[in-house]
């Protein structure tokens, strides 16, 4: 089919011509959807948090809960000390097995599946600059029961603004997802991925840890045996602190910047 | 509501009997929708002591505990991000940069275990933080 689908910009850019970090929806691209959310409470190593049941591991993050404070997980904390973070499989999101636990938090579990290769698609990669932004503009879809003339903004399911301009609402959009096996040896680090998107993208990297012996996927940053991942304008990178054990990662470079 | 809102599948895909996976979007899930994106930025001016210190905070404007995301660069315009919490270890000392969101701000943070070697006096961190209007609690 030579030309069809939906896209929205964002707020003052032009829908036609500007560039695909400045879209807020379209429909030749992949974009994260919420398959379930919710929070836990009293979950300790090895409980299972959530079923998802789809079938594949699918992409997901989780925020620790820490009395009225959210943080990002999986984390190292203030005290310097690795926290463990829930990590998912095929079936079930489940707490680590072992070592410190946060034991209260918020997930989100999206549709889309973390160990498939996503070929990048890119159709306007020239920055545009933003043009007049006016009041009310866009489309928004509200969660089922709700009013979607009425709904605050966490009780719809996309908008493509909001009436003030410094709060525009925007949308993951993913560029790639690149998987593969990272191998024992003397130095098979880092495992790099292109992307040559010209800016600093969010990139989320995943790990299958053979280290752990684990069959699920955790979401990392600086944790356990690896640095935080680095991100320049044409590559990000993963660092081991020491020779792993064979395992599998998945690495998401979405649309958007972080620059 | 039975039966309500918008589907778009993948090119080839028939939108009334595509599965899930086929929807490049669909009204039936909910999206992450990032609310608020900005920087913060902090110049040490002198060699921070052992501990944990506030650096600054920014209003999100929301009434409730929100979910974000948070990447992390050093120097005035970082070329090199990452995704916070980042640990850096330099001989004995480690510093933690990371971040919290409470209902009123994000937070921003700074913590080291010892002072052993002078590294953060005169430079410069930068925080770029992604506020989403979906709850994180």
């Amino acid at each position: 089919m030579g030309d069809w689908g939906l896209k929205v910009s964002q707020q003052g850019y032009d829908v036609k011509t500007c560039a695909d970090k400045e879209m807020l929806l379209h429909s030749s691209f992949k974009h994260l959807k919420i398959y379930m959310e919710g929070s836990f409470t009293g979950k300790t190593a090895g409980q299972t948090v959530a079923t998802h049941n789809l079938g594949y591991a699918p992409i997901f993050c989780v925020l620790a809960w820490n009395s009225s404070q959210s943080r990002l997980l999986p984390t190292i904390d203030e005290d310097y000390l690795n926290y463990e973070c829930p990590r998912i499989s095929s079936a079930n999101l489940i707490q680590s097995s072992s070592g410190n636990i946060r034991t209260a938090g918020y997930y989100y579990i999206f549709q889309e599946q973390l160990n498939q290769n996503y070929s990048p698609v890119s159709i306007q990669p020239t920055t545009t600059s933003q043009g007049t932004q006016v009041a009310d503009y866009g489309m928004k879809s509200s969660k089922d029961t709700y009013d979607v003339k009425t709904a605050a903004v966490k009780n719809l399911i996309m908008t493509s603004g909001r009436k003030a301009a410094s709060e525009q609402a925007k949308l993951h959009i993913i560029h790639s997802i690149t998987t593969g096996t990272y191998p024992t040896g003397s130095d098979p680090w880092p495992i790099t991925i292109t992307h040559n998107l010209g800016y600093i993208p969010m990139v989320w990297w995943f790990l299958k840890e053979g280290e752990y012996g684990d069959s699920r996927w955790a979401l990392i940053t600086s944790h356990g045996i690896v640095s935080a991942p680095t991100i320049d304008s044409t590559k990000t990178e993963i660092n081991f602190d020491f020779e792993p054990l064979p395992g599998n990662y998945a690495c998401v470079i979405f649309k958007d910047p972080t620059s | 509501m039975a039966d309500y809102g918008i589907k778009i599948s993948k090119s080839g895909v028939d939108v009334k009997t595509a599965g899930d996976d086929d929807l490049i979007f669909t009204t039936k899930y909910s999206m992450l929708k990032i609310a608020k994106v900005g920087t913060f930025s902090y110049l040490f001016t002198s060699e921070p002591g052992v501990g944990c210190v506030t650096l600054g905070t920014v209003a999100h404007g929301f009434d409730y505990v929100p979910s974000f995301d948070c990447f992390f660069g050093i120097d005035p315009t970082p070329t090199v991000w990452r995704r916070i919490p980042v640990r850096t270890i330099i001989g004995a000392d480690t510093s933690v940069h990371s971040a919290y969101c409470n209902d009123i701000n994000i937070v921003f943070r700074f913590c080291r275990n010892a002072q052993t070697v002078p590294f953060w006096n005169g430079l410069t961190v930068n925080y770029k933080y992604y506020i989403f209007a979906d709850p994180g609690s």
